[in-house]
């Protein structure tokens, strides 16, 4: 329900000084909707009343609200406060600073300048605040020049404003205030801003010394440092020095002592930073907390790549959470062992392929994949009998990686006519991409198993093995009684290049053949033989549409550009999905009579026909297609104009 | 035990628009593959188009993942001949329904969230007392493999309601492979982590590593293989009491949720309800529905139109 304050206040809109107070009662939704009511009157009718309240020693709580609302307004504020910070009122000058730096605009530099000589050292002290959050680089100087160290209640803004604005000309300023007692916090957390190695040397030393409560500090400047030189891909060079530098200044027992005291704390800036330095100085001692962190969202990507970074001196700790129940921790840890490569902790990964999460057996078997680890073949050939088709699929792909002979000795149990089917099937496939020539007669023996489904993935795999061993099983496999089958083996032929099989196809796409006609049309599109190009100009004169863009795709696989008319008479067309490929097709093929044609699409109402067309243009090139492709820029469909940028980059 | 859920596709490591291949090819290993804009937004269109499951910008290395061991499988090389596949093979829909259930993620659990369920079994509590003793009807959208619709009749079962009243429980999921499991009602011990070992000895038998729940639950639960924002889908359920339609909606665009919420209207009898996962609300769609707060849960109640 509505609040009712909030109501009446709306029905009397003259009532701005009323609304202004009704901001202090009531939760912070209440104090939200309110501000938002008087933002909406505009500034004209409401800051008059704010100075009104501003001026009002009587009730703070309006004047804070008055306060919130000039920030609101922003920019808009900036006039009535540029005036305000000339008032004879110190208090009122103040005021006007504090709220000028939360606007933060860059507009109000030269009034706060001013305000900076305020004789009232409350003002200037706001003054110098203000314009570190503004942050204008054009305060730097004249900050420099209006700091006296000796008047500490002036200078600690200004060394934590010039801190903001980081200017390496504030270096010797700040270097010279680290002896201070008082003025030591801003300048270690000013020299954390200015990435100069002078400063890092600094932090360093102070970090040596043990100051607390500076330590900490120091340490925050010095990662700041890091992270900002080690974050410029230009500073590589400085980065890895760097790097060093931290492992020989800061590596020990002391230290280490040090980063777990933080990773345990609360201060979650410092866990942060305590996790990028383990990584840098490749602390084990710290990995054990640093796996414990991975079950916090936020820390979670620090301590991953903390314990990346530490390697396999981290893995005894990363042993002790295999079984962590958090699921975010395991995949982390699954990122981690994948990371360390070949042989240490790829029985663990192998371990992982019988984690309780479908998502994390998977990755332990894209992981074990990707390292090739030929250890793990028995465990990914167990992976197949997994319940989830996407861990099947991720074991199929690892296996893949491996030695074909040794795949094909582990999986060839599976090959039996009778056997589990999901095993049979995943094997078959998984011998089909090894390319195990040695598999072909037993997967030829599978082209008689009584199932279907067996059949079909023998005929898949015998076409990936490919080459003309394989042709004899794929003419056998084009009788068998399943249209299914024999489907396949069509588009199993496409891997065959043998003049039989070629032939066989052309006639299956001469005579339209309606149960094998479109297998044929993509297995000519991979067998890439120009004596299919008139087979395929006949399905473009009048066949469905699917058939059509087969045949479309296929044309624009062999490049020939004299089939160039034929697909620009497609490119007529009114259906979009025709038209986008007939299109595509004729920016591969480089047909330059189609410029016409695709200027004109270059204003189609779809999107992916624009961005087609233009794209096409691109690949075609010449001057016309220019004025074309720059009317991309404008479309008002992002990956339009990304096209045209790309497409005018290849002009 | 954590009860966490893991949102499969939030996993991203990346939240930018990456078009970069990781993985090396090796022999034909694995190998992902980069995906353009063009392509992503081709492919992610189709498939909002189809079920309402909408990708945004951020997921697209997610999305590119997906399918890339799809097009492992299919031997497809590049993304847009894959967006072909879907649309003119003759298997391009096959393709579909094995692609769709790997774009969310359908590990639930049994006694999840557990307080809506409570509303309903009071609701239809308080149907009986008031001595009306029809069938009481409950759709559980999504249900993936069973687990909610399950966990709704052990907690009818409970009750005591059942002996009072009828009650139909239909669960309805796109992935026709996920109701076959659902149909099976075999389940790991992951699958019960929140279920008390009573009830796991009282409802469930053990079969190897896995626990069948027993015949007395599981026919009071039929499946229903269907796509949410298919309108015909939903002509064929009337007057139904109650939908449950949890931690689907974040997967969908605006545009599917306004189009599944209508059918869920027309599907409800008068004073029909919906329940969605915590941070799914209808705010922004549409005002068909009006909002109660009962204890640790929002229901939606059907308002009649003649209100405004």
């Amino acid at each position: 329900m509505p609040d009712t304050t909030c109501n009446a206040a709306s029905r009397d809109s003259a009532d701005i000084p009323g609304i202004l107070s009704a901001m202090k009662a009531g939760g912070p939704r209440q104090r939200n909707a309110t501000k938002a009511l008087l933002l909406q009157k505009g500034p004209e009718k409401v800051l008059p009343h704010l100075e009104a309240a501003l001026r009002d020693d009587n009730d703070a709580d309006r004047r804070n609200s008055a306060i919130e609302v000039f920030v609101g307004f922003g920019a808009d504020s900036l006039p009535a406060l540029s005036r305000l910070a000339m008032d004879q009122d110190w208090e009122i000058r103040n005021f006007a600073c504090v709220m000028l730096g939360d606007i933060a605009d860059p507009a109000s530099v030269p009034v706060l300048l001013t305000a900076l000589k305020d004789e009232e050292p409350n003002v200037s002290h706001a003054a110098a605040e203000a314009l570190g959050k503004i942050g204008d680089p054009s305060a730097a100087m004249p900050l420099m020049e209006a700091l006296d160290l000796n008047d500490f209640w002036s200078a600690y803004p200004i060394i934590a404003a010039l801190g903001e604005l980081g200017d390496k000309r504030a270096a010797p300023i700040f270097l010279g205030c680290l002896e201070n007692e008082f003025l030591a916090p801003a300048a270690v957390q000013a020299l954390g801003n200015i990435d100069s190695l002078e400063g890092l040397d600094a932090m360093l030393s102070i970090f040596r010394r043990e100051v607390a409560p500076l330590k900490d500090d120091a340490f925050r400047a010095v990662m700041k440092i890091y992270k900002k030189i080690s974050g410029d891909r230009g500073r590589a060079e400085e980065s890895l020095s760097i790097k060093e530098k931290l492992r020989r200044e800061l590596g020990g027992r002391m230290f280490s002592a040090y980063l777990t005291g933080l990773l345990e704390g609360i201060d979650y800036g410092l866990k942060e930073d305590a996790l990028i330095a383990a990584g840098v100085l490749k602390d084990c001692a710290a990995s054990g907390k640093a796996f414990e962190l991975l079950e916090d969202e936020g820390l979670a990507p620090a301590a991953l790549e903390a314990v990346r970074e530490i390697g396999i001196t981290a893995l005894p700790e990363a042993v002790k959470h295999l079984k962590n129940p958090s699921g975010r921790v395991r995949q982390a840890l699954v990122d981690y062992l994948g990371g360390l490569g070949p042989g240490p902790g790829v029985r663990e990964l192998i371990g992982m392929l019988h984690d309780d999460m479908t998502m994390i057996r998977a990755e332990a078997a894209i992981a074990l994949g990707r390292i090739g680890a030929s250890e793990a073949v028995g465990g990914l050939a167990d992976a197949l009998e997994d319940e989830s088709p996407e861990v099947q699929e991720a074991a199929v792909a690892a296996l893949s990686g491996l030695s074909p002979q040794l795949v094909f000795r582990n999986l060839l149990p599976y090959i039996r006519s009778g056997g589990d089917p999901q095993c049979v099937r995943l094997a078959a496939e998984t011998l089909g991409r090894v390319k195990a020539e040695e598999a072909l007669k037993p997967l030829g023996s599978l082209l008689e198993d009584p199932r279907e489904a067996i059949r079909e993935v023998a005929v898949k795999a015998i076409g990936r093995i490919g080459g003309e061993n394989a042709a004899p099983f794929l003419m056998v496999a084009l009788e068998d009684p399943s249209r299914k089958v024999a489907q396949q083996a069509v588009t199993s032929m496409g891997k065959v290049s043998e003049p039989q099989v070629l032939q066989r196809l052309i006639k299956f796409v001469r005579e339209k053949d309606e149960a094998f006609c479109y297998y044929a049309i993509c297995a000519l599109k991979e067998q890439g033989s120009p004596l299919a190009i008139f087979s395929l100009m006949e399905i473009l004169k009048g066949s469905s549409m699917e058939l059509m863009v087969a045949a479309l795709e296929a044309l624009g696989g062999l490049g020939r550009k004299e089939v160039c008319p034929a697909v620009l008479d497609v490119a007529g067309t009114d259906d979009v999905e025709l038209l986008r490929v007939s299109v595509q097709t004729l920016g591969r093929l480089g047909c330059e009579k189609a410029a016409p044609r695709l200027t004109e699409l270059v204003s189609h109402p779809h999107w992916s026909i624009r961005a087609s067309a233009i794209e096409a243009l691109g690949k075609i090139g010449g001057e016309d297609a220019y004025g074309a492709i720059r009317a991309g820029l404008n479309d008002e469909d992002a990956v339009v104009r990304k096209t045209a940028a790309a497409a005018l980059a290849m002009i | 035990m954590t009860t966490e859920t893991i949102d499969y596709m939030n996993f991203d490591r990346t939240k930018e628009m990456a078009c970069v291949p990781r993985a090396t090819e090796k022999n034909g290993a694995y190998k992902e593959k980069a995906m353009s804009e063009f392509e992503f937004k081709l492919i992610r269109d189709h498939i909002h188009e189809y079920c309402g499951i909408f990708c945004e910008d951020s997921k697209a290395q997610a999305l590119s993942m997906r399918l890339s061991s799809r097009m492992m499988v299919l031997d497809i090389g590049s993304f847009s001949e894959y967006y072909n596949y879907l649309k003119f093979h003759p298997r391009g829909m096959d393709e579909m329904a094995d692609l769709i259930p790997r774009l969310t993620n359908n590990e639930t659990y049994f006694f999840r969230e557990i307080n809506q369920l409570s509303f309903l079994v009071a609701r239809l509590g308080e149907k009986v007392k008031k001595g009306d003793t029809s069938t009481f009807r409950v759709l559980s959208c999504g249900c993936s493999s069973g687990e909610e619709a399950y966990t709704l009749a052990i907690m009818l079962e409970e009750s005591g309601l059942y002996g009072q009243c009828e009650v139909e429980i239909t669960g309805i999921d796109i992935d026709q492979k996920i109701l076959q499991k659902a149909d099976a009602a075999e389940y790991t011990p992951y699958s019960l982590r929140s279920t008390s070992r009573e009830r796991i000895e009282k409802y469930f038998v053990r079969k190897g590593d896995k626990y069948r729940l027993g015949e007395r639950i599981r026919k009071r639960v039929r499946t229903v293989n269907g796509n949410l924002i298919d309108q015909d889908v939903f002509r064929k359920f009337k007057d139904i009491d109650a939908i449950l339609c949890r931690n689907v909606f974040i997967y969908f665009s605006d545009v599917a949720i306004a189009r599944a919420v209508e059918s869920f209207y027309e599907s409800l009898s008068g004073d029909g309800c919906l329940l969605l996962g915590h941070s799914e609300s209808l705010s922004r769609i549409t005002d068909i529905f009006h909002v109660e707060r009962h204890p640790n849960t929002i229901v939606y109640i059907k308002r009649d139109i003649r209100d405004g």
